[in-house]
């Protein structure tokens, strides 16, 4: 006993002189209480939270904490103003489809023929990027996009068991989770519901005109007309990820196959959910890019804000992504829009203009209601892209450019790093300089300005093999 | 991500042991500059440890660069003008007032 007061006494005078000898049960339980410390702290730093996505659950906190909701969709709120004033739009006058510009650039012919006969001379002259290897890739990947038998509309769909018990009937609220919770599940990223506005269907698509209206009782295309029942008032807007670690090597063909895997999948996915929405009973319509915008459909539910480089800037993936829709007449719950001072950041920001090959993003500070080309949309007021200039810039290039989405300062990989810079660009606008010149002094998002064969090789013989999803890694 | 935080709770326990005699002499605005150096020391690590699982390699050296300049220049602040100024005047008080003389 007297011993064990005597140093317990030698500790005390030995700390008075500022020295210290630490026994080794005290050892222990101070490396235990730290480590408990320490764990509590790192966690909270360092481990995001599982990606869930649709902000009525969170993403993460950072995301959560960085989503204000809305009643205005935010094309209509400054720095854009009234989007009331667009009119309805043809895919006929976009640059994809245009006869102007492929009569006066094109020499009269589709612009994918001499998009194509580029890419072969770059293959043929070794150009990393147009391999063989590299254009196998970036073509096999798009093998389901547009497939007309995923695309089905329905037409005249009957279901025996719809037949013998009836449809599936619940409160809009249940059915919009039960479709939520089924497009999660079948591969979306994100999921949004709104009202469809007539306006953001298409007046042409192709060769046909599309004609919404209560005289159709189903979904149906004919020779010359896509016939849209005006029953058909909701959308569920679908974004779908895409891998960073692949679309840095962008504008080559290696580089454009994350996005047209992301073609592929927004024809299956979109294809799956119209397919369940049938088969409990009602009407569906899949849709990738085709048949109506969905850049203003996606905002409507709640999916993004308009960037400066005329793309959708999700709060998670940013401008990484693919966006897809389904047109249904099932009762559906919507979403609110939301803003997460994505369009306030890109006033400053600028890194996808500056960065533009083809310089067709508009580095005005401040939107207006210019319009840079015949296929923009008038009455709008926003940053113009030109997309004749684009277009050219991607037949010159033989494969597709995504610089704009991949280096947009939002696209990327979930870390409580970015998730900071989210949080506070979404509170203040005082830092959203700082933050662009610091995502670039970094080097994030930066694509590669020059590389070689053997860094693509570096990617074909990386040891691993099973790739981690660029998008939910985990930190 | 376990190992980490194992290493991060350990450094942190050996830390507060080893200066905690000194730690308990130290103005209260030494005090919180040696919260925040720890802190900017946490945020450090986990930024480069982020930076380089997520790719960003030069993400990853900038931040250390940056961050643990920072870290570095406030902890020889802290050390110079706080610890071992503090020492001096422990030593100084306890020395018998022959040897002072």
């Amino acid at each position: 006993m007297s011993e064990k007061t005597d140093a317990i006494k030698k500790d005390t005078e030995e700390n008075k002189k500022g020295k210290i000898k630490l026994s080794r049960r005290n050892f222990f339980k101070a490396a235990g209480a730290t480590t408990a410390i320490g764990a509590i702290a790192g966690t909270s730093l360092v481990c995001p939270s599982p990606a869930l996505a649709a902000y009525d659950q969170p993403a993460s906190a950072g995301i959560n904490m960085s989503v204000k909701y809305l009643d205005t969709p935010p094309y209509d709120l400054p720095p854009y103003a009234d989007g009331s004033k667009l009119k309805r739009y043809s895919a006929t006058r976009n640059a994809f489809q245009n006869k102007d510009l492929h009569n006066q650039h094109f020499g009269g012919q589709y612009w994918v023929y001499p998009y194509l006969e580029r890419r072969k001379e770059k293959c043929a002259q070794g150009v990393p990027g147009f391999s063989i290897r590299d254009l196998a890739f970036g073509s096999a990947v798009e093998k389901s996009s547009g497939n007309k038998l995923l695309m089905d509309w329905g037409t005249g769909y009957q279901n025996m068991f719809v037949e013998a018990a009836g449809k599936w009937e619940d409160t809009p609220e249940n059915n919009s989770r039960t479709v939520k919770k089924f497009a999660y599940f079948a591969g979306a990223g994100a999921t949004g519901i709104c009202e469809m506005k007539e306006k953001w269907f298409y007046t042409h698509d192709q060769d046909k005109e599309i004609i919404v209206s209560d005289e159709f009782t189903e979904p149906e295309i004919t020779e010359n007309e896509a016939h849209i029942p005006k029953s058909m008032k909701y959308a569920i807007a679908m974004v779908i990820p895409i891998d960073g670690s692949v679309s840095r090597f962008t504008p080559t063909r290696f580089g454009s196959a994350p996005d047209n895997l992301g073609y592929s999948q927004m024809s299956e996915l979109t294809s799956k959910v119209a397919e369940f929405i049938r088969q409990l009973g009602y009407k569906a319509i899949p849709m990738g890019n085709e048949w109506a915008l969905s850049i203003p459909i996606a905002i409507d539910a709640g999916l993004g804000e308009l960037g400066r480089h005329g793309l959708l800037i999700n709060p998670e993936f940013g401008s990484n992504i693919k966006i897809c829709k389904v047109i249904t007449d099932m009762p559906l719950a919507v979403d609110k829009p939301i803003s997460f001072g994505a369009a306030e950041f890109c006033r400053t920001c600028k890194k996808c203009a500056e960065a533009c090959p083809s310089k067709s993003i508009s580095m005005e500070t401040d939107p207006s209601y210019d319009t840079a080309c015949p296929s923009n949309n008038e009455g709008a007021k926003r940053w113009t892209i030109n997309s004749w200039t684009c277009l050219q810039f991607w037949v010159e290039n033989g494969g597709g450019c995504y610089i704009c989405q991949r280096n947009c300062t939002y696209s990327k990989q979930q870390t409580w790093i970015h998730d900071l810079v989210k949080v506070t660009a979404s509170k203040t606008n005082m830092f959203n300089s700082i933050f662009a010149k610091m995502d670039d002094a970094f080097g994030y998002g930066r694509t590669w300005e020059s590389f070689s064969k053997k860094d693509i090789d570096a990617w074909w013989n990386d040891e691993n093999i099973r790739m981690l999803n660029w998008t939910k890694n985990k930190f | 991500m376990a190992l980490f935080t194992w290493v991060l709770g350990f450094v942190t326990g050996v830390l507060v042991f080893k200066f905690m005699p000194v730690l308990k002499k130290l103005e209260w605005y030494y005090l919180i500059l040696a919260v925040i150096w720890y802190l900017l020391g946490v945020f450090t690590i986990a930024f480069a440890r982020t930076s380089f699982i997520e790719g960003e390699a030069t993400a990853g050296w900038m931040g250390t660069a940056i961050f643990g300049g920072f870290f570095v220049i406030l902890g020889a602040l802290i050390y110079f003008f706080g610890i071992r100024e503090t020492q001096h005047k422990t030593d100084a008080g306890s020395r018998p007032a022959q040897e002072v003389n």
